[in-house]
């Protein structure tokens, strides 16, 4: 264009002189003038100040003339783009991006475009073909409103990061392309990308620059938010938006839900030096993993989450995971045994690989990214998402009774050798026991590389443990570390029983030492037991019976029938905890359980104080034998229990003490078996109460017992109870309030309210003294009525005595209380009152004199009872002023049924004849030898209680001496104010009562001959005494003999039907029955009109001699008539006055016929009378 | 017919010798002694962008990147340091510029905060003063200048395109001056950026993208334009820094060409910074520049990350 203007020019102007002069330089001027580069721009280069702002090149010196400057240089190199050119208005001038670009990362300039990068033409490169700012940045790009302040300064309109694209084109497409997806929608935008700086596309889409930018970064590839920089453990970007991928909210959930980040690698992974897309393994600082180490927003795995590598059958997770590796074509193996097993996400184990079978990267439903569906939130659920019924492993289930899981461990732990978890999965000493505590769950075999066969069982050698459970059970003694003690002991199968096998089949090797008996999965009883149970009461002993029974592996020790008892429960946990172990009723240790074979036998342990070990063929004994606590020598085991028993120790009872080298009936001293032991033994015992003694004499169950030691030729044969005794095996009646210190027993040798006396009813063997704790030592004392292992004290109130023999505490305070009448007799012990006790003064419970335990003297008496009253009863004895004389005294040792018939008649009520003749009375009648027998004799004991001074009145006595009267003097009935006493067998003599003969009524102030009235002395008594009547016993009358008469028969009655008599006005005077006339039985005995005949010692006799009571019935005034008086003196005639008979038909005429009548009237007539009084 | 030689001779030194100026006079030079440098070797600056000399002799440096002023002594060495990113009181945000008053307090454009700080020499916060958002951006404070004598404090607001004046001893802004213009309006300005002072009360703005320094008058007025757009001695391509020596004499630098020139206190080209035997001194980026009361000459070279200082002869 210039050369046409030029030649136009220099035709016009042709004939100008100076043109002509001038046109050859100024043309050559022109035309060889350095020109600009004008083809680099295309044209429009403008000089103008808005253009030259930028495009220096353009200014007139430089583009015109290309010169140099006083300032500057001139340009050689396009600088419109230049760094400095840009910097010059960028340096906080007009805009500060001082640290955006020049202090921060930024889009690479000054390189060529790697391989990956495509740069279209339109976005020019500088001269050597690297990208230079004007490769981006232009101020002629976009299309805007004129100025400076409106200039975009980019090559086209970046909507979208379509800038970013146009190069970059292989980030594109999204995650099938291997890409993070872009141009996609957000559902929540995450302030924190925005704020730093990232951008959104319209509609709030992922764009490029939502995580890059080109300029303003601090972070490795230009990131607004950093993954991978400096100290960063955390994908910090990635975490902006996929905040639940991993779950960061709190420390425990990044390992609940989602594969954890910001961990060290483990140490068994095995990352390449580069994944398949080229990458270098990226770990974070310090050595973590975090998304980026698997994951790469770009050049991923296509369409498999963006993976670095691909995950075909876990490889990725292989990498890290190693050791899972076993995992392959095991049974867990789901891929390749169950491939069409789908995981909570309907994703079939075949497809997607093994790992993700059980495992979901970030979205799992519990622990460990579980993918499969679980119902529990404990790390046991995930397994059992398995094992369960109905679900792919219902083939192998734990069973009802299997090892407990979510259970902490007692003890501390500082490090674990398997693991524990938290209820989050994490694992912790401070965990609990789940299941894969003990089970590897990506390893079949713990010592050996076996991957065991999809439907063959495993066992303790295998079946996915950490450790084995075969052979020395190295995987149980783990945990169970007290239990290693086992080990080389009787009970470890491995010494007794090699070839032993379970109820599984497992012989030892298989099973392990532990297995023969525990398996920790389907166990057939309690304790995970795997062998057959025995029987028994308690969810222990039938474990133990399993081997401890006959024909069973430990048949030669079984406990016996005499065996400690299992579940009962000590009384002590009433009242404190026992450090033994007990049960509750499902075998659970419970504090207040009952006891089993276990509360004293720890199974695995031989001794309780050392590491011995026994051994096949020792017998163990109280200090070993499996014991938890010694029985030997300190008895510490039993006296957990039975600490109210150790008051034994030293007393007469501690054969430690007073018998150390008696041996028990195991061959045992007492160091050797314990205190205890010498007598009882826990097991195989001898007799009830585990007794461990050989047995002597006889009686009850615990009589015999006792006797082992209190018997000839044994330890204590000088403490024997003597052929009389207080007898053992009655059931007596207890007061309520003693009934639990004094105990009955049954056959058993329990304690039973309805059970009988014995030895242990009075004793406590285990204790000295009721009050005191301690015995006595090694002192020798001899016992007294306060201690002797008494349960309670024999006191002076006889408490222990009255407790059964409450009656015969009636005799504290009475003249029969030696206190009150005798302090300083002895007994035949040698004993006062004092030392025996009241009832000790009479009575010796052990060792006694005859029956009634009788600890006294005996009198003369030939009846056992009177020989025991005379004792004392006698002249010279103790009470000698209360002299009983055979003579003067009512019948004694007269069996009614001797009676005579009279009395018969008069018992007939009661009195049953025959060969089984007996009486029944409330008055007891006794045999020769004092007991008890209704057919037995009256003696001392019929009419009195001894123990007992008032009949009406149940107290003991004043405590000072009484004499007594017919209503006490230890009547069994009072014979006040009515001879109650008398007439129980004289039936037909109450009827005296309120009669004539009654002195009451006719005589009240006259006194018999010991001095009483009849208010003293009671009706009968006035006449009758049964002790200290006349001399001769005659009637054991009371009263004076007349001498008027010398039938002794008439005397008595004369003794008042005389004119010196108190009858005198019924005196008989003159009349006499002839004397030397002997009738011969009139009347039989038996009769109701029976007139009695007698000799003149008054004997009543077949024939003899008519006296007064021959007509007259003293005691009856109604002729005929049982029937008492009036109460009144009273006149009689022929139809009472006594008379047995009426007079007026019977007197006379019974023995003289009818003319007897006449003579009655001649005699009784007034001619008679008349005539007599005229003599 | 003699010109014709002489005519060839020229035309052929100006074919063959571009560089022969038709009308050429030698530049005059105003050479300088390069004394020391301010920088920190460990925790460099990051393209600082101001310097400022107190009463005795003490060396602020504007670290804007790095939010603090960095103190040296008069020879150059380190003394201390105050402020940290952020907005609250001693803090900062990409602050640009600062100046001192007669006792030494420090006044920091803090632009990120859009405001002008006030600390005491040590750097203890004393108050703050908030630009006002009179224009269509964010205010955008890059410089201040204090008026000693009338206790008044200059600041420029950059994106605004606008002068404030503030009263320091009233507190409060008492006038502005300047819009958005390529310069044909008198109060034009287009993203003035730096402020000097002189005796008088004169106010130097470099109106960068309009290519002058323009003299603000005590009264508020702008009374002259000092250079003018080229890349010729007198002339600027990109002025960033301004600063009136003792003597009223006007040095304005030029971040892209990298040199400094001298004007009177007319606006007069004087001379450039440099010396006959090199040539003009070129700086890396002398974003600004400042003068001690010695007359020693601070120069801010931005992209070198260092503030050299020079004796000017």
């Amino acid at each position: 264009m210039k050369e046409t203007a030029d030649l136009k020019f220099k035709s016009k102007y042709s004939s100008n002189s100076l043109f002509s002069v001038l046109k050859l330089p100024v043309l050559l001027l022109l035309f060889l003038s350095p020109l600009p580069a004008f083809a680099e721009t295309g044209g429009g280069v403008n000089s103008a100040k808005e253009c030259a702002m930028c495009h220096i090149n353009w200014i007139d010196v430089f583009y015109r003339q290309g010169q140099s400057t006083d300032l500057t240089d001139y340009p050689k190199e396009k600088l419109v783009a230049n760094e400095m050119m840009c910097y010059s208005c960028h340096d906080g001038s007009v805009g500060d991006s001082r640290l955006k670009v020049w202090e921060t990362s930024r889009h690479k300039t000054g390189v060529k475009p790697s391989a990956n990068v495509s740069v279209p033409e339109e976005y020019p490169l500088d001269k050597e073909g690297r990208i230079q700012c004007a490769t981006c940045h232009s101020a002629h790009g976009v299309n805007t409103k004129p100025g400076m302040a409106e200039t975009i300064f980019l090559r086209e309109a970046n909507v979208n990061s379509l800038m970013c694209k146009r190069c970059h084109r292989n980030k594109k497409g999204g995650p099938k392309m291997g890409n993070h997806p872009i141009d996609v929608k957000l559902k929540k935008i995450p302030r924190k990308i925005v704020n730093n700086g990232g951008k959104l596309g319209s509609n709030d889409t992922v764009i490029c620059q939502t995580c890059h930018t080109p300029h303003g970064s601090t972070n490795e590839h230009f990131l607004v938010i950093p993954n991978s920089k400096g100290s960063l453990t955390h994908s910090q970007l990635c975490e902006t938006c996929h905040t639940k991928k991993p779950a960061l909210a709190e420390e425990d959930s990044k390992r609940r839900f989602s594969h954890p980040v910001d961990v060290p690698l483990m140490e068994e992974a095995r990352l390449p030096e580069k994944w398949d897309n080229g990458k270098k393994p990226y770990l974070s600082y310090d050595g973590r993993i975090n998304c980026i180490t698997c994951h790469t927003p770009h050049n991923g795995t296509k369409d498999n989450h963006l993976l670095q590598n691909a995950n075909v059958k876990g490889a990725l997770c292989v990498t890290c995971h190693t050791s899972k590796k076993t995992i392959y074509e095991t049974k867990h193996d789901i891929a390749k045994f169950y491939p069409d097993e789908e995981n909570s996400d309907a994703v079939k184990a075949g497809e997607k690989g093994t790992c993700s079978a059980c495992h979901h990267m970030h979205k799992g439903n519990s622990f460990k990214m579980w993918s499969r569906a679980v119902t529990g939130n404990k790390m046991e659920d995930l397994c059992f998402s398995c094992h369960d019924k109905e679900k792919v492993a219902k083939k192998a289930l734990t069973g009802e009774i299997t090892h407990p899981v979510d259970v902490a461990i007692s003890g501390n732990y500082t490090s674990l050798s398997l693991p524990l978890y938290t209820k989050t999965g994490a694992k912790s000493v401070k965990g609990k026991v789940t299941c894969p505590s003990c089970h590897n769950v990506h390893r079949w075999s713990p010592d050996s590389d076996e991957r065991g066969e999809k439907d063959v069982a495993g066992d303790g050698e295998n079946s996915f443990l950490r450790k084995s459970a075969g052979g020395d059970s190295l995987l149980c003694r783990t945990c169970h570390t007290d239990k290693e003690t086992l080990l080389e002991t009787k009970h470890d199968m491995n010494e007794v029983v090699p070839d032993a096998i379970n109820i599984k089949g497992q012989n030892l090797k298989k099973s392990g030492t532990c297995g023969a008996c525990h398996t920790p999965h389907n166990a057939v009883a309690g304790k995970l037991w795997v062998r057959e149970p025995g029987s028994g009461d308690g969810n222990v002993e039938v474990l133990c019976t399993s081997c401890h029974a006959d024909d069973k592996e430990a048949g030669e020790k079984t406990t016996g029938v005499e065996t400690h008892p299992l579940g009962v429960i000590p009384k002590v946990v009433d009242e404190e905890e026992i450090d033994l172990p007990l049960y509750a009723g499902d075998g659970s240790l419970w504090k207040k359980g009952a006891v089993d074979c276990s509360s004293c036998h720890d199974v695995h342990r031989w001794s309780p104080s050392n590491n011995d070990k026994g051994g096949k063929k020792v017998e163990g004994d109280g200090n070993n034998s499996f014991l938890r606590k010694k029985i030997g020598k300190t008895d510490e085991l039993c006296n957990v229990c039975h600490k109210d028993k150790f008051t034994v120790k030293e007393t007469k009872h501690d054969l430690g003490l007073t018998a150390p080298s008696s041996k028990n009936a195991n061959r045992e001293t007492v160091s050797e078996s314990g205190t205890c032991g010498a007598c009882h033994t826990p097991h195989n015992g001898r007799s009830k109460k585990l007794w461990s003694r050989n047995l002597a004499g006889e009686g009850d169950v615990i009589e015999v017992l006792c006797s082992s030691c209190h018997s000839d030729k044994n330890v204590a044969e000088d403490k024997k109870t003597g052929f009389v005794s207080h007898p053992l095996g009655k059931r007596p009646n207890i007061i309520p309030t003693m009934k639990n210190m004094l105990p009955l027993f049954n056959g058993e040798g329990r304690k039973n309210d309805s059970g009988f006396v014995t030895c242990s009813t009075c004793h406590n063997v285990h204790k000295w003294e009721p009050e005191k704790e301690k015995g006595p030592g090694k002192r020798k004392i001899e016992g007294d009525r306060f201690n002797s292992f008494l349960r309670v004290p024999y006191d002076d109130s006889v408490t222990l005595c009255a407790a059964c023999h409450k009656e015969k505490s009636l005799i504290v305070g009475t003249d029969h209380d030696l206190n009150v009448t005798a302090p300083k007799v002895k007994n035949m012990s040698r004993e006062k009152v004092a030392d025996s006790g009241i009832c000790g003064a009479c009575h010796k419970v052990h060792n006694a004199w005859g029956n009634k335990l009788w600890g006294r003297g005996v009198g003369p008496g030939e009846n056992r009872i009177e020989a025991l009253c005379t004792g004392c009863h006698s002249p010279r004895k103790a009470a000698r002023k209360k002299i009983i004389s055979t003579v003067t005294n009512h019948p004694m040792n007269k069996k009614v049924s001797d009676a005579k018939a009279t009395l018969k008649r008069e018992t007939s009520r009661f009195y049953k004849e025959g060969v089984d003749y007996h009486i029944e009375t409330k008055f007891p009648l006794y045999d020769k030898l004092g007991t008890k027998t209704s057919s037995g004799d009256i003696t001392c004991s019929t009419c009195h209680d001894v123990h007992r001074w008032d009949p009406s009145r149940a107290e003991p006595g004043t405590g000072k001496k009484i004499e007594g009267n017919g209503g006490n003097s230890f009547l069994r009935k009072s014979n006040l104010p009515e001879s109650s006493l008398c007439t129980t067998c004289h039936t037909e003599k109450r009827y005296v009562s309120k009669t004539d003969h009654d002195m009451s009524v006719t005589a009240p102030e006259q006194k018999n001959k010991r001095g009483e009235t009849v208010a003293d002395s009671g009706v009968c008594s006035a006449c009758h005494v049964p002790h200290g009547g006349a001399k001769s016993g005659y009637k054991l009358w009371a009263r004076d003999f007349s001498s008027q008469s010398e039938l002794i028969a008439e005397q008595t009655c004369l003794g008042c039907h005389s004119s010196q008599g108190i009858a005198a006005q019924k005196g008989i005077k003159r009349f006499r029955h002839p004397r030397d006339i002997v009738v011969s039985e009139v009347t039989k005995p038996e009769d109701s009109n029976y007139a009695p005949l007698y000799d003149i010692s008054g004997r009543e006799v077949q024939t003899g001699i008519i006296a007064c009571p021959t007509c007259h019935n003293p005691h009856l005034w109604q002729t005929g008539s049982l029937v008492k008086g009036s109460g009144k003196g009273a006149e009689g005639n022929n139809r009472n006055s006594f008379l047995r008979l009426k007079s007026a038909s019977n007197v006379c005429k019974d023995c003289h016929g009818f003319e007897g009548l006449m003579r009655y009237k001649y005699f009784h007539g007034n001619p008679f009378l008349g005539k007599q009084r005229r003599d | 017919m003699k010109i014709k030689p002489l005519f060839a001779i020229v035309l052929l030194s100006v074919l063959l010798f571009p560089d022969i100026r038709l009308s050429y006079a030698k530049p005059k030079y105003q050479e300088l002694k390069y004394l020391f440098t301010i920088e920190k070797k460990e925790d460099r600056f990051k393209h600082p962008s101001d310097v400022a000399i107190s009463e005795d002799g003490l060396a602020y440096v504007l670290d804007g990147v790095n939010n603090r002023v960095v103190v040296f002594d008069g020879q150059g060495e380190y003394l201390y340091e105050f402020g940290k990113g952020g907005s609250g009181e001693g803090e900062f945000d990409m602050p640009l510029g600062l100046s001192l008053d007669r006792k030494g307090n420090v006044y920091v454009a803090d632009s990120g905060n859009h405001r002008i700080v006030a600390l005491s020499p040590k750097g203890d916060f004393l108050y703050e003063i908030q630009v006002p958002p009179e224009g269509t951006k964010n205010p955008d404070p890059t410089d201040t200048v204090v008026d000693k004598r009338r206790k008044l404090l200059y600041m420029v607001d950059n994106e605004n395109h606008v002068i404030y004046t503030y009263n320091l001893r009233r507190k409060r802004f008492v006038r502005s001056i300047g819009e958005m213009g390529l310069g044909k309006i008198k109060v034009d300005l287009r993203w003035p950026f730096t402020l000097d002072i002189d005796r008088k009360g004169n106010v130097y703005v470099v109106d960068v993208i309009n290519t002058r320094v323009r003299v603000l008058s005590p009264e508020g007025r702008f009374t002259v334009d000092v250079g003018e757009w080229g890349v010729d001695s007198g002339q600027y391509f990109r002025p960033k820094g301004v600063a009136v020596d003792s003597k009223g004499r006007i040095y304005v630098s030029d971040s892209f060409l990298g040199v400094i020139q001298a004007f009177d206190s007319d606006g007069n080209f004087l001379a450039l910074i440099g010396d006959e035997k090199n040539g003009i001194k070129k700086f890396i980026t002398p974003i600004r520049i400042s003068f001690d009361k010695d007359d020693r000459l601070y120069v801010v070279e931005q992209f070198a990350h260092k503030v050299s200082v020079f004796e000017l002869k």
